[in-house]
């Protein structure tokens, strides 16, 4: 039943994605790398997504070739090297996270509720803040900017 | 050398820092201008997006409106579509203020818009309507609401599309998107015919009603043209250019006597340049100008009815007193906003001027079969141009604005948030006004939110109603005062989850001095005067859902709004029919088979209109339409069905002024019908 559930979700959130979202993201998590790595001026932004989020995926590449930053559409099971991650999947497996984990790069979310999974995603209140889940990051063992602790939402389980 | 290192270091560090901040702020400005946020600020929008507009296979900008609760779109007898907000019918004038990409194009003259109503939707990005009053943001033309139309950006693919239905109606429109400049144009021609109903003629001293004109057929001819530039100088800067036209016919008559032959014409044209500014002073500082120049025409004709009353059906058009008037004005405007934010306040101070004048302007009146003879029907014969004492408007008028004002949103926590703000407006010949908001916004928890508002906004009379002289039905009055209203909201939302939402609306207002026309039993005219208060009281509840591949919708609006008018002519004070739908519902239901394929079906619904006792009430208003949007190789078609089951709706047309002291012309019943059942396809074809 859970299953079924997370498939639903799955389906219907195709639909609670507006591109003004999308637009954000294109213009926040770039930045948030070039804070991470002051010697990186043009992010290679990986976009994962599968079947059902590919025409998502692609609009967020376009979003982000508009701004100036380089963007690769990978497969959920082909991920190749990046400076960083944007999740479009709603539900991904363990397995996933656990490879993106590996990477030691910073892994964001599309959803406001992908927090739950990534490092990072946006907190949609009276102003927009971007989700900082410590968890997920500490998992990675990387080191971000405070300043994002001191800006963002922390996401607490 | 060390030192100075760290030091090197530490202002890199700030200036990334500062970088990413303003990037932060940009995105928070993004959400609160694309209203992503829009439930957790304290105002109340509803947006609608481009995936509803081409889903739902709405032609124009009033074929999406028709979908948001407590809207009716009702037509005049002359021509003019209407906006009926909250049950607020003002003839001719929506008071609301009305921005294409954040440019007011609501004219002086009137403080109408409606040659922008027929704008088509495929060029639409987002709509913004704002149904509270926000006189402290948008000045004193948001008396009733704020509808902001954001036309396509970079962001938008190159499409070319062309539309037709069995209603003799065509329309084609194209987006090009080239790096720096954004082009949009189209050209649309509607024609439909519908039989007009017959006209009575009523002589209010002997009280009785004779049949005047038969049952003929017309046709509501409307053409519209359009052309959207902008170019994108660089980051901070760009320049925008927009021109509107737009052509109609006499429709059903403006003296409620619908033309037999020879319709007359008129031709509309607004266009507008407008130099954006916005710079981030510093990262949390940013500062937008906009300065600009418009230019509005209004020119054209109206057959209004035989000089003698003699004539009947046989009717000779070359006895019709013809009225018409060519009136320009041009507007030039400044306007600066300041914002500042911190951690925890959204400041915003901001300063505008304008200057708006008519000028050129002229009226007409003549009656072709009379030839060089001068008198009072035939006062410019052979369309002289009149102008001095029969200028439309006294000449010599112009309007100098100046504003200050602020509002700031106060987040207290990410629960709860103030919203305040004051402003002054002075208008050359009237006091200042000062207008302010309070208004908060409350999350139970993620799930549940409530919000209150106050707002008082006001509206300046326009041009028209202070200086209008026309021998016809436009008189007006330089005394009289602008109008108020002090607006209570209180708004209710409540995810289910989150695929499911459900929000309700309770709305109070007192309008104060409402600028309506009265029949003055002296001069036999109708002037413009402030008739006293007006209650607007409603409430608005909808229901959205999103299950597996279908999104379901369905609200329902009421309003109970009562006037205090003491104005009576014939024994009746008109503003207590003012010909709206008190109960609406709307619905819909949109299935995605695909990503390319979806059908939406929709069911509108209006309570009858309530009329005198003497005469039937217009039926409710039903309307079953359905759309089909599909993708075929490089192609997406809609096709669709409007009225599917050719229900027999009817508008309302109140009758014409009195005439010679006596007369009245009355349609049919009061009311006017629609086009019936329409088929439609539309053709678009999209690159990159």
């Amino acid at each position: 039943m859970k299953k079924f559930l997370l498939i639903l979700l799955n389906i219907t959130f195709l639909f609670a994605i507006t591109d003004d979202l999308l637009i954000i993201e294109a213009k926040l998590y770039p930045k948030v790398i070039m804070l991470e790595n002051k010697y990186i001026t043009s992010p290679k932004m990986g976009i994962i997504y599968d079947e059902k989020s590919q025409e998502t995926a692609e609009k967020l590449k376009n979003f982000l070739v508009l701004n100036g930053y380089t963007a690769l559409l990978m497969k959920k099971d082909n991920i190749k090297k990046a400076d960083g991650y944007i999740l479009t999947i709603k539900n991904p497996t363990y397995s996933l996270i656990r490879t993106l984990l590996k990477t030691h790069k910073l892994i964001f979310g599309i959803y406001p509720e992908s927090i739950k999974y990534t490092m990072i995603s946006v907190y949609i209140g009276p102003r927009i803040k971007l989700y900082v889940n410590p968890k997920i990051i500490k998992k990675a063992d990387i080191y971000i900017n405070p300043i994002l602790f001191k800006v963002g939402k922390i996401y607490e389980e | 050398m060390k030192k100075f290192l760290v030091f090197m270091l530490f202002l890199l560090l700030n200036a990334a820092n500062d970088d990413f901040l303003k990037t932060l702020n940009e995105v928070s400005d993004i959400a609160t201008k694309t209203k992503v946020n829009v439930d957790k600020i304290p105002s109340n929008v509803e947006v609608i997006r481009r995936d509803f507009i081409l889903k739902s296979g709405a032609k124009t900008l009033l074929d999406v409106l028709k979908y948001l609760p407590g809207v009716e779109i009702p037509l005049s007898s002359s021509g003019k579509r209407e906006l009926i907000i909250r049950g607020n019918k003002s003839i001719y004038r929506d008071k609301i203020k009305f921005l294409i990409n954040g440019v007011d194009v609501t004219n002086n003259l009137y403080t109408n818009q409606f040659y922008y109503y027929n704008f088509p939707a495929s060029l639409i990005k987002r709509i913004e309507f704002t149904k509270t009053p926000d006189s402290v943001l948008y000045g004193g033309t948001a008396f009733l609401g704020v509808i902001n139309i954001i036309t396509l950006d970079k962001y938008n693919n190159n499409f070319v599309n062309f539309y037709v239905s069995n209603k003799d109606e065509y329309e084609g429109g194209a987006f090009l998107n080239m790096n720096k400049f954004l082009i949009d144009f189209y050209y649309s021609y509607s024609k439909p015919d519908i039989t007009a109903p017959q006209t009575y003629l009523v002589d209010i001293v002997k009280k009785n009603k004779n049949l005047y004109r038969h049952k003929t057929k017309a046709n509501t001819l409307e053409k519209n043209a359009g052309f959207g530039l902008r170019y994108n100088i660089n980051d901070e800067t760009s320049l925008s250019y927009r021109l509107q036209y737009y052509q109609k016919g006499n429709f059903f008559g403006i003296a409620k006597l619908t033309p037999l032959k020879d319709d007359k014409r008129v031709d509309l044209i607004h266009q507008y340049i407008n130099l954006n500014y916005k710079k981030y002073l510093k990262y949390n500082l940013k500062n937008e100008i906009n300065t600009g120049i418009k230019h509005y025409e209004w020119k054209g004709e109206f057959r209004n009815y035989p000089y003698d009353f003699n004539e009947t059906i046989d009717n000779d058009p070359a006895n019709d007193i013809i009225a018409g008037a060519d009136v320009k004005e041009y507007e030039l405007y400044l306007k600066n906003i300041l914002t500042y934010t911190t951690e925890k306040h959204t400041l915003t101070a901001l300063a505008e001027m304008k200057y708006a004048k008519p000028y050129d302007m002229y009226y007409l009146q003549y009656v072709k079969s009379m030839g060089n003879n001068q008198n009072a029907f035939n006062l410019g014969p052979n369309r002289k141009h009149l102008t001095g004492k029969y200028a439309p408007l006294k000449e010599g008028i112009s309007r100098k604005l100046l504003s200050v004002g602020f509002q700031d949103m106060y987040i207290m926590s990410d629960d709860f948030s103030l919203i305040y703000g004051a402003r002054v407006d002075k208008y050359n010949n009237f006091k200042p006004k000062y207008l302010y908001k309070l208004g908060g916004v409350y999350s139970f928890s993620n799930n549940s939110i409530f919000k209150l508002l106050y707002n008082k906004a006001y509206r300046i009379p326009s041009f028209i109603e202070l200086y209008a002289q026309s021998a016809t039905d436009f008189n007006g009055n330089e005394n009289l005062k602008p109008e108020t209203v002090d607006m209570v909201e209180g708004i209710f939302i409540k995810k289910l989850n989150e695929n499911n939402k459900f929000k309700f609306v309770y709305y109070y207002g007192k309008n104060r001095d409402y600028i309506g026309r009265a029949y003055s039993h002296n001069s036999g005219k109708k002037v413009y005067e402030n008739l006293g208060e007006y209650i607007i009281k409603g409430i608005e509840i909808s229901f959205d859902s999103v299950y597996k591949n279908n999104r379901f919708y369905i609200s329902y609006s009421y309003n109970k709004n009562k006037n205090n008018f003491k104005n009576k002519s014939g024994g009746i004070n008109r503003y207590d029919w003012p010909g709206t739908r008190e109960k609406m519902i709307k619905s819909y239901i949109m299935h995605h088979f695909s990503a390319d394929k979806t059908v939406f079906v929709s069911l509108l619904y209006g309570s009858k209109i309530k009329t005198p006792s003497y005469m039937d009430d217009i039926n409710p208003y039903f309307s079953l339409n359905a759309n089909y949007r599909f993708k075929v190789k490089k192609y997406y078609i809609n096709l669709g069905i409007d009225n599917l089951t050719d229900h027999k709706n009817y508008y309302f047309s109140d009758p014409s002024n009195i005439i010679f002291h006596r007369y009245i012309f009355v349609q049919e019943d009061a009311k006017i019908p629609q086009a019936g059942r329409k088929v439609y396809l539309n053709i678009e074809k999209n690159w990159k």
